[in-house]
């Protein structure tokens, strides 16, 4: 909306004109009620006690995400590691880290989504080690990694690199436009596929590999 | 003997020929159309861009003559990019400052400032990005958004060259070692893959064929390189020349390395500012120069970014892409020096400067900075001079010249320009407007033409000259420095404004407003606007018409209006600096002197003489505020001025007025249609007319007047000398 300016200036002597007061009138009435913007006020002219509650017209929180896919997860039992993706159930590629959450009633504008989580992976592959005597380390059998992205609707709005850290905080964090309506917002993972030296697997089975939890979806979805 | 009475309603405009209409009048100047009742309405003025007092001109306060402006409408008018330029620096306007006052940033400076005889900077928005050319500078591309602000000054500007000024550098190619483990050894490399064809490992099936040269033993390995640059527009560069040779010989039978394909590193370079990506082109393995294969270059690689260095390239000779742009399929922007830019039928379209006056150029469609070789055109000087400006329109693109008119056809690959108009040019390139249901109305050296119809369908363009009634006005142009003539169409005002230098001026110094509101009837459209230092001119989204000074300041110490200003219903002409006390304030300068003159009136027999008694002026009641009527005769230059009268109903009581109307206890109130007579005393004539001049409100929707045949009096004889 841009600037708004005199439509009627009410003279010295002038009778009280009621059209024009009414025309500059409205004319302002009908700025601040199409939406004030940038044009119109300078920065900081509207301060935090002058913002409406719900000014953004949706937000969501959904907490207690964690790796729930169990076809490829293995129950650790009660070892110190923790129960995760094992190279029995997993040949690599992009999976679904757990149900994807559903939003609705959203209008046409911007989202502002944030996912985090902690994640451990089990960096080495069971070749490897540091004890005098074991496996030097080789391009097959360490840098396990894992990748994450964000699905809105289907569409990949972010899409990480490799990490390579055993453990790692993630936070990840998308601005996209959006149309009005019901959404699905899914969170995949890939983790490192299992390596092979002259056809024979390298890594092990039966330990896990990788897993994640804690896990937030933070999603303000604003107009424009 | 009884009066006679003539009522001459409802009012038309300005006409300057003899004679006139009764309902012509024969100056109106700083009047509008009145919206409500299709009167002449006194109403008019302009104010700062920022309204507020004290904030004085800012930032505005030292600048000169603004000498262009454009504002770019984003966002359906959420964002509005104002850019101007002034004093060689091209800024754009921060509204949304955090210390409260508006700030200009620069974009580009050091740019030259045009001669008054000179078309003034041409603003062309292409997709994202505003083109801007001047003539002398290098055309730029600018994207307003985004930009990182810090402190309330941005980082950085998101303004870039327009078109590719260099070819890429050659890339360079390291040396391929075949004998050496991980690493490299000074300017070779040796990196290798497994000829994986034959290795039968499952899980390396992606990589099959992956690395450069041959797999079997004592073959010499040939390749060449080139590289372009992509940039934010997603126009690729001309490609470099050839990087040397790379050139290994497959190892030996029983190597350690036989049946390996080998990784080459190639060092490519970093382009301009914008660019986003570069683009490897690579030939097959020539072998030593094998003559059956060709030393074609293929998609190679692309690298996503303008920071790294090198690439190492291990894209076998089967997964290399698509066959690389000729060499005549982007070259160096070849208009440098472009004046005037438009977009038609998605391409961008310049001219070739002043050393090139009579070349068009125009890019690939939707890609502003890439050029084939071949596309440009030569109009020819013939009759019609150097181009002056262009104009897309409907489905042509309409090229003005000095004295002429083209038009360009067609679509990419296949424009053509045809001539139209051999007679009709123009020089003012920012008079070119849109009207909607007109056609298109530009400023002539000879006055306003309107350009209607189209050229499919066995149509024809017609021009039609719309200014004949304000000819002694248009005849008052400086045809030196029309190229700084401005116009604008508003749809808030209904209304079409012009500006330019008159009376010898080196800047636009009068307007000239087509009311469209005053079109169709039986009279004419056009009334005067004195007083608005006019620079440059545009609109908003909304239809407000903002200009820039034609003067501003001196510099600092010289608080005089600057900067841009709205041309508003506010009763102001301008402002000025003050002292109040201890601030420092701008106030409301009074309002534009506003005039009506009727036309001279002849009753119908120029021969006979009459004595007018009485004018009815027929206006909305304004209140307590006067207004008195000059009255002249038989054309001559002076004239009387008769009393003042109030603009209220004469036989009511008058309407409560501001200053003393109490609130809570009158009502409030409306303007109501009254005549209000005025005596004439002036003796017989043979041609009258009145006059107002007033900077008090007026609307103003007819007039009458009561007159008294004289008798058989007569037109006498001439002079004899």
């Amino acid at each position: 909306m841009s600037k708004r300016w005199t439509v009627f200036d009410p003279g010295s002597k002038n009778i009280v004109d009621v059209d024009g007061f009414n025309d500059e009138y409205n004319t302002q009435k009908g700025a601040l009620n199409g939406g004030v913007d940038r044009n119109n006020l300078p920065g900081e002219y509207i301060t935090r006690a002058q913002i409406k509650q719900g000014a953004f017209h949706k937000t969501h929180l959904f907490t207690g995400l964690l790796l729930s896919d169990e076809s490829i997860k293995l129950n650790n039992g009660g070892n110190l590691q923790p129960d995760g993706l094992d190279y029995s159930l997993y040949n690599g590629g992009w999976r679904r880290a757990f149900d994807p959450v559903q939003v609705s009633g959203l209008r046409d504008g911007m989202n502002h989504i944030e996912f985090n989580c902690w994640q451990w992976q089990y960096r080495f592959t069971s070749g490897f080690s540091l004890e005098p005597g074991g496996v030097l380390a080789t391009q097959e059998n360490h840098d396990h990694w894992v990748k994450w992205r964000i699905l809105y609707n289907g569409m990949i709005v972010l899409e990480t690199g490799a990490m390579y850290t055993q453990y790692d905080n993630v936070t990840l964090s998308a601005d996209f436009p959006m149309m009005g309506g019901d959404a699905s917002i899914e969170v995949q993972f890939a983790f490192a596929p299992p390596a092979y030296n002259d056809g024979d697997p390298v890594d092990v089975v039966d330990s896990p590999m990788f897993t994640f939890a804690g896990g937030q979806i933070l999603l303000l979805s604003r107009f424009r | 003997m009884n009066g006679q009475r003539v009522e001459i309603t409802p009012l038309g405009g300005v006409s300057e020929s003899i004679p006139q209409k009764p309902s012509d009048a024969s100056r109106i100047t700083n009047f509008t159309v009145d919206k409500r009742t299709n009167g002449w309405d006194s109403r008019v003025g302009y104010e700062k861009y920022d309204p507020r007092p004290g904030n004085l001109w800012r930032p505005f306060d030292s600048m000169g003559r603004i000498d262009s402006l454009f504002i770019w409408s984003k966002h359906q008018g959420a964002q509005d990019w104002t850019v101007f330029e002034s004093g060689g620096t091209l800024y754009w306007l921060d509204s949304s400052s955090n210390t409260g006052d508006m700030r200009a940033h620069v974009i580009d400076s050091g740019r030259v400032i045009p001669a008054p005889s000179e078309p003034v900077t041409t603003y062309t928005p292409f997709g994202r990005f505003l083109i801007v050319t001047n003539g002398h500078d290098r055309p730029i591309k600018y994207s307003a958004w985004p930009v990182w602000m810090s402190g309330g000054s941005p980082i950085s500007v998101p303004s870039y060259t327009l078109g590719w000024s260099e070819i890429p550098p050659q890339p360079t190619v390291w040396g391929v070692e075949t004998q050496v483990n991980f690493g490299s050894s000074g300017q070779h490399v040796g990196m290798w893959t497994e000829n994986t064809l034959d290795a039968g490992i499952p899980a390396r099936d992606d990589i099959q064929e992956a690395g450069l040269g041959s797999a079997s033993v004592d073959v010499e390995n040939t390749y060449k390189y080139k590289v372009s640059w992509v940039n934010n527009a997603g126009a690729e560069s001309p490609l470099s020349s050839s990087s040397n040779v790379v050139s290994w010989d497959s190892p030996s039978a029983g190597g350690t390395y036989t049946g390996s394909r080998f990784i080459t590193k190639v060092e490519i370079p970093v382009g301009p500012s914008g660019t986003t990506a570069r683009r490897l082109y690579r030939t097959l393995n020539m072998k030593g120069g094998d003559p059956t294969i060709p030393e074609n270059y293929y998609f190679c690689v692309e690298v996503g970014n303008n920071y790294d260095e090198h690439v190492f390239d291990h894209v076998g000779d089967q997964a290399l892409g698509s066959l690389a742009p000729g060499l005549t399929d982007s070259v160096v922007f070849p208009a440098s020096a472009a004046r005037f830019t438009a977009v038609f039928k998605g391409c961008l379209f310049l001219d070739g400067g002043t050393s090139n006056g009579t070349k068009i150029y125009w890019s690939k469609p939707g890609k502003p900075d890439e050029f084939d070789v071949l596309n440009f055109m030569d109009v020819g000087m013939r009759d019609a001079g150097e181009i002056t400006g262009f104009y897309a329109h409907y489905n042509f693109l309409i090229v003005l010249r000095e004295r002429g008119i083209d038009v360009v056809r067609g679509t990419y690959g296949s424009f053509d320009v045809t001539p139209i108009s051999q007679t009709v040019g123009t020089r003012s390139k920012d008079s070119v407007t849109t009207i909607p249901d007109l056609g298109v109305v530009f400023l002539a050296q000879d006055g306003v033409y309107i350009m209607t119809g189209n050229m499919d369908a066995g149509g024809n363009i017609d021009f039609r000259k719309i200014s004949t009634p304000i000819n002694k006005t248009i005849k008052r142009m400086n045809i030196d420095t029309s190229a700084r003539a401005v116009a604008a169409y508003s749809q808030k005002w209904r209304e079409w404004h012009c500006y330019f230098p008159a009376d010898g001026s080196d800047r636009p110094s009068i307007g000239v407003v087509l009311h469209l509101d005053m079109l169709g009837g039986n009279t004419t459209p056009w009334s005067v606007r004195e007083d608005v230092p006019v620079g440059s001119l545009t609109t908003t989204i909304d239809g407000d018409l903002v200009f820039g000074h034609h003067t501003g300041s001196a510099g600092p110490g010289d608080p005089v209006e600057s900067g841009l200003f709205v041309i508003s219903n506010r009763r102001a002409c301008g402002g000025q600096y003050q002292l109040v006390g201890q601030d420092e304030v701008v106030v409301d300068n009074a309002p534009c002197t506003s005039v009506y003159q009727s036309s001279w009136l002849d009753f119908g027999d120029r021969s006979a003489r009459r004595r007018v008694n009485y004018v009815y002026l027929l206006c909305l009641t304004m209140g307590d505020n006067q207004i008195s009527l000059t009255h002249y005769k038989d054309r001559g230059p002076d004239g009387t001025q008769t009393v003042g009268m109030k603009l209220q109903r004469p036989d009511h009581i008058d309407q409560k007025v501001f200053d003393s109307a109490v609130v809570g206890e009158d009502p409030w109130d409306e303007s109501m249609l009254t005549q209000i007579r005025f005596p004439i005393d002036q003796g017989v004539c043979s041609e009258f007319k009145y006059g107002i001049e007033t900077i008090n409100d007026l609307v103003i929707l007819g007039w009458a007047i009561e007159f008294t045949p004289s008798g058989g009096t007569k037109v006498i004889s001439g002079k004899r000398a």
